[in-house]
């Protein structure tokens, strides 16, 4: 594939802007409409080439609107406008001009610093994956750029002029060099990719092993996600419409690899105690405390189930603007990544807990939050199983706010709560009973139809009859409130799809999900006071909204690889920091430990399998040295062979020589003092082999012998031939 | 520029199967060492073996390359310096943000320097260059010196090579540019050169340029050729015109009586088909209605002597020639080699005598070269004001030469000139 050199040099630098300007644009920090024109004036620029259209009057043109841009940037900023936006505004700007502008080498040099100055200024806005796939289209860009630019300039600064045999000089027509299609092929951008990766791996390390000591004055923070249904307060109704949102809020590694089903798993987040007919809130809110941390854990609840029941989650919680924190219930501890080693180093990191035992953490920066939750799934003991409702309804609770209730809750419900809860059941009974109901009656919709003059729940549950998981976990946790039972709504997420290229689980805010918690009175809470639940059993009346499919689908497969790479590039890049650091090079000691553990080992198995090892060296030493001294031998008989002149210079003696024989055939024999261009000017042009072959030989001589120059050897083996016919000739009898 | 063949193989293939076993077996032999060092004793001890190898192999190496490696002068172009000062700024700026992609960028625009520097280390390397300068050469007439750069990599071309070789005494270097080397292959360019005075020059040092791959650095490596080499530049030509009158005195004595192409008139005759219309007599044409040729005597083969003082009377208050006498004395030699090179075009016999040489160049052009190189080697002397210098000739006309670059033509028919100051 050939290809000419001017078409590839200004594609690259092509590919080059636009790499820059779309790291720049991606995040949508531009309007469409500006986006649309960047992107329209850069493709007008391809066709518009200076060279074809001098007109200067453009160029006035160009220079004024630069001079208007400048001054309006100037001024925006004054006014008190944003000093990067409005400086990459002008950088815009500045690409666009120069693309039309690109007549000289000096254009184009312009054209790269501007580039440069977008992709710097990219890194700035730009924090998604997408800029990793364009840095590194970007990287392959400036390697083809740039070598071809130094090419096209080198050719035009060095190839102006060129000498033919005589001694006239002649313009070399560099336009025709420029189009020339001998000078660059597919291999040769096959080469310059090859050295673009390398130089990517390169910059990567570089980028691994720069030491993370930054002072972080204008530390660069990724935008949290917010994610409606997990504030201190929520509308009815909002939370449960993010169904078709797939942005991923959390990825979860377990231990022992994929869950069995993801159905069961419930991501507790937030939970909410007071409802006034249209939104529920938290009436505790500024009731929260921190809980202690003990090196890098921290406790939140006693265990009270043995070990193997409990279950071990490594979340990667994206940035919310709500820094609720997720779990399975009921969560134990929860585990922060730091190495007690490098304890020093962590960023500021803690957990807090309010009056409704929600966890929330505090962390100054917006990344990602990693930790481990442990948890274990506590069932209602059978005792706990035989409280009847009666009986929870004459507790004193000091849970009270579990029960409040609306208002202006209408009679209906009241009487669909007398209906559904009776004194004489047990608690979980009535739960049950109503959840039954719900699911029964009432059908799982996300197109929502509103009757204004009716209160949301009243709508829900005798209009419409349809609604999402909030609506349905609202109503039964105001029908066990109505029928005397504390109960309480939370918002959480639901299963969550796994991921086969990373090993994790992908939650995402279509997962957002609402279910209800009927608190348990402890077992021996037979009193008229009681003390606060140690138990809250989950109850789910939503319906099952679909059928999951289980396979993954194309658009999943690639969701999936997206997902997988996007968390690595966050983990691993945008986050990564001195603790990563100093952890890598933990692991390496760690590592190197084991290692010294492993060969230094006592106990009798290790010491067999070093004496096996110890002997397989010794064995294989001896086995190299001996081979070692063999090769030397034959080495040092070849060593001759090496040393032997070239086949030309052997030739060309023995051509000498058989000349300078048969000059001394006829008497004429060459002086030791003699050169043999002195011997043949001073011998009779008449002797043979004649003037004409012996001057031949000669400078053949000379020129391999003295000016080292690579005369073919067909060439002498011509002139022995000669040689040898005017030998025959001589030998002839007249 | 003119593609050559590829040079031949030049190395023995067996050989380097061998030298390649001999190395695969010693870092085996290595491995063993380490292997057995780590589990005897303990791995710290491995790594102190390791430790101690590098330097060891270092030393060797630093050892066995003395003074044959020249490390290659690296100098910042004017994008090399943009491209480091922005690379500090993106550092700086990495630093005080903490934003990770500035150390991403910062690290590519590090890489792009370290690449640079190893590719242009490779595009230096295995380069062979030679260079040629033409049989004859006159000062102060341009000349093509032929440049040849051969690429003794196997698979990787040289892009984008400058060759400087420091021709001129005041230090300017001539430039030729390869723009594409293939492996494996040699190409040769020109480059016009211009050499102000006779003698012999020597030249050992070229050195090879690149800005490849990315215009950052200019890499410079000297090449110290192992034979210098020593070119003969013969003086300058000047266009003058050889004084073809003949005193009056021989008039008459060189003219021919036969028919042939000199100067002097032999006679009219008719005009036959073929001969040159140039020398018609065209009155007598008219006068006698047809064509009418002019014939001329036959030219005598002249021999003539050139006389050249190559001495420089010691005045009294100086012993060393003065700029203004220098430049004349050198215009004496030009005028000389102009003379000697004008005779053998001509086919003239011409000898040429200066006080202690003599040299003889024929009709037939031999004994040019042999001249030429005398005159262009020729050192004036200075000698006492008193000197005497003999010059004898013994040819039908002589020209003197004298040191103020004058020339005129003497009857020297066997006779016996002295210069004096």
């Amino acid at each position: 594939m050939k290809l000419r050199f001017r078409i590839v040099h200004k594609s690259s630098t092509y590919l080059l802007i636009l790499t820059s300007m779309a790291a720049l644009l991606w995040p949508g920090e531009w309007s469409a409409a500006t986006i649309s024109v960047l992107v329209l004036m850069t493709c007008l620029s391809w066709f518009w080439e200076p060279t074809k259209f001098p007109v200067k009057r453009l160029n006035f043109l160009w220079n004024l609107a630069t001079i208007l841009m400048l001054i309006k940037v100037v001024m925006e900023i004054v006014a008190g406008g944003g000093v990067l936006m409005n400086a990459m505004d002008f950088i815009l700007f500045l690409g666009i001009n120069k693309l039309f502008n690109r007549s000289s080498n000096q254009d184009y040099q312009q054209l790269y610093i501007v580039s440069l100055l977008q992709m710097i200024a990219a890194t700035t806005v730009n924090t998604d994956p997408s800029f990793g796939l364009l840095f590194f289209v970007y990287v392959v860009a400036v390697t083809w750029t740039l070598i071809l630019f130094h090419l096209r300039r080198e050719m035009q600064d060095n190839l102006l002029l060129k000498y033919g045999h005589s001694l006239d000089a002649r313009p070399v027509a560099v336009e025709r060099m420029l189009n020339s299609k001998r000078l660059i092929g597919g291999r040769f951008l096959l080469v310059t990719s090859g050295l673009a990766i390398l130089v990517f791996l390169i910059a990567g390390t570089f980028f691994f092993i720069f030491p993370r000591l930054g002072f972080r004055l204008f530390q660069q923070n990724r935008a949290g996600q917010t994610v409606a249904g997990f504030s201190d307060s929520v509308d009815l109704g909002q939370f449960g419409l993010i169904k078709d949102n797939p942005t991923v809020v959390m990825r979860i590694e377990f231990e022992k690899g994929a869950p069995e089903t993801t159905e069961t798993l419930y991501w507790r987040g937030i939970s909410f105690d007071h409802y006034d007919g249209r939104s529920w809130s938290k009436s505790r809110v500024r009731d929260k405390r921190s809980l202690p941390r003990y090196v890098d854990t921290v406790y939140v609840r006693r265990p009270q189930l043995d070990s193997t029941r409990r279950t071990t989650q490594k979340i990667y919680l994206d940035p919310m603007a709500q820094r609720v924190l997720f779990g399975l219930s009921d969560i134990l501890s929860i585990k922060l990544p730091e190495r007690p080693e490098i304890a020093a180093l962590h960023r500021y990191r803690a957990i807090q807990q309010d009056a409704d035992g929600d966890l929330f953490y505090e962390q100054l920066d917006e990344v990602a939050f990693k930790y481990s939750v442990s948890s274990e799934t506590r069932q209602p003991t059978a005792k706990m199983r035989q409280l009847k409702v009666r009986h929870v309804r004459d507790l004193k609770s000091e849970q009270r706010r579990y029960r409040q209730l609306p208002t202006n809750l209408s009679p209906a419900i009241r009487a669909l709560a007398n209906q559904l809860v009776k004194p004489e059941q047990t608690l979980f009974e009535a739960a049950a009973a109503v959840e039954s109901y719900l699911e029964n009656n009432l059908t799982y919709t996300l197109d929502l139809k509103r009757n204004e003059a009716l209160s949301p729940l009243d709508d829900f549950l005798f209009e419409q009859k349809s609604g999402h998981c909030e609506y349905f976990a609202t109503a039964m946790t105001i029908l066990l409130r109505a029928g005397g039972l504390e109960a309480r709504l939370v918002n959480g997420f639901q299963g969550g799809k796994w991921n086969p290229f990373g090993n994790y689980l992908a939650v995402s805010q279509g997962d957002a999900h609402s279910w209800v918690e009927l608190a348990v009175p402890a077992e021996n809470c037979t009193g008229v006071r009681c003390q606060p639940a140690t138990l809250w059993h989950r109850f789910d009346p939503t319906p099952p909204s679909a059928a999951r499919s289980t396979t993954l689908t194309l658009l999943d497969r690639f969701r999936a690889y997206a997902d997988a790479f996007r968390m690595r590039w966050y983990k691993h890049v945008i986050e990564y920091d001195i603790e990563q650091q100093a952890s890598a090079i933990m692991s390496v000691r760690d590592a190197w430990t084991a290692l010294s553990t492993a060969l230094t080992d006592k106990t009798e198995l290790s010491q067999r399998r070093r004496s096996h090892l110890v002997q397989f060296a010794v064995v294989c030493l001896i086995l190299f040295t001996i081979l070692f001294i063999l090769v030397g031998r034959r080495r040092a008989s070849t060593t001759l062979d090496l040393d032997s002149p070239p086949p030309e210079i052997r030739m060309i003696l023995t051509l000498v020589d058989e000349l300078l024989q048969t000059y001394a055939s006829q008497g004429v024999v060459k002086e030791p003092h003699e050169t043999l261009r002195e011997f043949i000017e001073r011998v009779d042009p008449t002797v043979s082999p004649g003037m004409e072959l012996a001057e031949r030989i000669r400078d053949c001589h000379e020129q391999i012998r003295f000016a080292q120059l690579d005369i073919d050897l067909n060439r002498l083996q011509q002139l022995s031939l000669e040689l040898e016919q005017v030998k025959k000739h001589q030998t002839k009898p007249t | 520029m003119s593609e050559l063949k590829p040079p031949g193989q030049k190395m023995n293939p067996s050989n380097k199967t061998v030298r390649q076993s001999r190395m695969l077996l010693v870092a085996g032999m290595h491995v063993c060492i380490l292997l057995l060092t780590s589990v005897l004793l303990t791995p710290v001890y491995g790594l102190l073996y390791l430790a101690l190898l590098s330097l060891f192999s270092g030393v060797r190496f630093a050892i066995k390359n003395r003074g044959r490696r020249r490390p290659p002068r690296l100098k910042f172009t004017r994008e090399g310096k943009y491209v480091v000062g922005i690379t500090i700024g993106v550092g700086l700026a990495a630093i005080n943000t903490g934003n990770n992609l500035l150390y991403l960028f910062l690290g590519m625009l590090l890489s792009l320097i370290i690449i640079s520097g190893v590719l242009s280390e490779i595009t230096l390397s295995k380069l062979k260059i030679s260079r040629r300068f033409p049989e004859h050469i006159f000062a102060k007439q341009a000349v093509l010196v032929s440049v040849v750069l051969r690429n003794a990599k196997k698979h990787i071309p040289s892009f984008s090579v400058q060759v400087d070789d420091q021709l001129d005494r005041d230090g300017r270097a001539k430039r030729c540019f390869f723009l594409k080397l293939k492996p494996n292959s040699q190409q040769s360019t020109s480059y016009r050169a211009e050499f102000a005075r006779r003698g012999l020059y020597t030249f050992s040092d070229l050195s090879l340029v690149t800005r490849f791959p990315f215009s950052f650095f200019i890499k410079q490596k000297a090449i110290r050729e192992t034979a210098p080499t020593t070119v003969l530049v013969y003086p300058a030509l000047r266009s003058i015109d050889i004084p073809t009158a003949m005193p009056s005195q021989l008039a008459g004595q060189l003219t021919s009586p036969l028919r042939g192409h000199g100067q002097d008139f032999f006679g009219l005759n008719e005009y036959q088909e073929g001969q040159n219309a140039k020398n018609i007599h065209w009155t007598r044409s008219a006068s006698t209605d047809r064509l009418v040729l002019k014939e001329f005597t036959e030219e005598k083969n002249t021999r003539r002597r050139i006389f050249l003082n190559d001495t420089f009377f010691e005045m009294d208050t100086q012993t060393n020639p003065s700029n203004d006498t220098a430049q004349s004395m050198e215009a004496c030699v030009e005028i000389a080699a102009s003379l000697v090179v004008s005779s053998a075009q001509a086919q003239m016999d011409m000898t040429l005598v200066t006080p202690h040489q003599k040299w003889t160049v024929h009709a037939d052009g031999s004994g040019l070269e042999a001249c030429l190189r005398g005159l262009a080697l020729i050192q004036f002397k200075t000698v006492p004001a008193n000197h005497k210098i003999q010059m004898s000739g013994q040819e039908d006309f002589a020209y003197l030469i004298s040191e103020r670059g004058a020339l005129a033509m003497l009857p020297t028919l066997n006779d016996t000139i002295v210069i004096t100051p």
